[in-house]
């Protein structure tokens, strides 16, 4: 069970994949309110611990903790907690922006209005409402990406869990994306983010954890991020995306 | 407030009517299994020819059969593309991030299919009547009942090995391998027999092999629904 205020919670989780072992008893916490970056070099197993924190894959050891839940004995609770945005955007081609949202908000046990209502207003927020009733097969790769961001939103989740949530934006969709992350922040969600874009990071996180070789060294404030990965781990992170 | 049961239902539904509404737009599925049943029975049709002309009083038996292996192989091929819109944008991670239990994916995924292969189905039906030049002789609603029946037990063993090839490696070999098998034993054999029984003007002694259908559809109910949750992690 998590302590006091922690909200999301890895313990020793360890993945392995055959020979190859992808995470080495990773622990991490996120908080209430607090935003956390992951960085870390191309294959260190970013995006492996994602999907472990999403329910997505099952560790090899370890566990993780959501709230009170065990993630793994309770995954229909857990999952109805946590929103995440993958690499892909998980949507529909042939279904329009807003019954993919629709069809995502009634899977999450939302009312058919409940569902339109929120749908509407997640893609005025991420700037698609003129978009609404396009399929989403039409929609450019940084669309897609804001587009993945309203569905992660739409049951109104805890817990936000993003794999490079900048990628393929332009300067007015990574604005629209870091404003609404800095308003849940605000609303007490925690949100662990992958991303390779030091700038957005720096204006955003609260601290980062760098993961290399599957192993999770110390928590770095976010202004030293640069040097220190650097100096520690021998790895430069891009400069990539808008600023 | 809604109950448990009720939710599971409202997202059974849900699950259905998205895959129908992408069905219905991208057109793939029921009009590659039309083109496809449409195929398989002209190769019957060319293959069966001299049979058909000699002796007349086999055509009962070479029509079960033809119907079923024709109903089987389309409906297979269905189930290539039930998880297909799944693969799309990685749809299937976002189905399995929701709090669905896999019982419910499992029934809402065969309710959407047995629409699309009931419909195909009784296409077929029609084509073999045309190509055949068979009669049904008064017994269109026996074999529309019983195309119902083997259709959705079809669907069932379909909807779960699919749900299986969903998450394998060489899926397009895994659906075949362990699909044929299963039908042959829990639909193809039963049916034709039953089949045969209907159009020989025996239609009580289509009951026993109907009641094996039917329980052969309960039973790959409760395995799916039971084993959905386990197919769909991978």
């Amino acid at each position: 069970m998590c302590e006091g205020g922690r909200v999301l919670e890895a313990r020793s989780v360890s993945r392995r994949f055959g020979d190859r072992e992808a995470l080495r008893s990773v622990s991490l916490r996120v908080q209430e309110g607090e935003i956390v970056a992951l960085l870390g070099p191309n294959g260190s197993g970013k995006t492996t611990l994602l999907r472990v924190l999403a329910t997505l894959l099952e560790p090899t050891t370890g566990q993780v903790f959501l709230d009170d839940l065990d993630a793994f004995e309770d995954p229909v609770g857990t999952k109805a907690k946590l929103g995440m945005m993958g690499h892909r955007s998980f949507a529909y081609g042939h279904l329009t922006l807003l019954e993919n949202l629709v069809y995502y908000g009634r899977m999450y046990s939302l009312g058919r209005e409940e569902a339109l209502t929120r749908g509407v207003d997640l893609l005025e927020r991420v700037g698609l409402g003129h978009r609404s009733n396009d399929q989403a097969r039409i929609l450019s790769q940084g669309m897609m990406q804001r587009l993945s961001l309203a569905r992660a939103l739409m049951h109104d989740p805890s817990v936000l869990l993003l794999d490079e949530p900048f990628s393929n934006l332009d300067s007015t969709g990574c604005q629209i994306i870091g404003e609404i992350l800095r308003e849940r922040k605000e609303r007490g969600n925690s949100i662990l983010l992958v991303s390779h874009n030091l700038t957005r990071i720096s204006a955003l996180a609260d601290r980062a954890e760098v993961l290399v070789g599957g192993v999770i060294g110390r928590s770095v404030p976010v202004d030293l991020v640069r040097s220190r990965l650097k100096e520690e781990y021998g790895c430069a992170l891009e400069e990539s995306g808008p600023r | 407030m809604r109950s448990g049961g009720e939710w599971a239902e409202m997202r059974t539904l849900t699950l259905a009517r998205k895959d129908l509404i992408v069905e219905f737009r991208s057109k793939q599925l029921a009009s590659l299994m039309l083109l496809f049943s449409l195929v398989v029975i002209l190769a019957f049709r060319f293959a069966l020819e001299p049979m058909l002309g000699a002796e007349s009083g086999s055509l009962p038996n070479l029509a079960a059969a033809v119907i079923w292996i024709s109903y089987s192989f389309t409906a297979m091929m269905g189930m290539y593309a039930s998880f297909q819109n799944e693969r799309e944008n990685d749809a299937l991670d976002g189905l399995r991030l929701c709090p669905v239990e896999g019982g419910t994916v499992f029934l809402g995924k065969s309710l959407a299919n047995l629409m699309v292969v009931f419909v195909v189905d009784v296409a077929t039906l029609v084509l073999f009547i045309i190509f055949f030049n068979y009669d049904l002789g008064g017994h269109v609603v026996e074999m529309l009942l019983l195309t119902l029946l083997g259709s959705s037990t079809l669907v069932l063993i379909g909807t779960l090995v699919s749900g299986i090839a969903a998450t394998a490696e060489a899926s397009e070999i895994v659906l075949p391998v362990l699909f044929i098998p299963l039908v042959v034993f829990s639909v193809i054999i039963p049916a034709v027999n039953a089949t045969r029984s209907i159009l020989s003007n025996d239609v009580s002694g289509a009951f026993n092999q109907v009641a094996f259908i039917a329980g052969a559809a309960i039973l790959f109910t409760a395995l799916g629904y039971l084993t959905y949750d386990y197919l769909l992690e991978g």
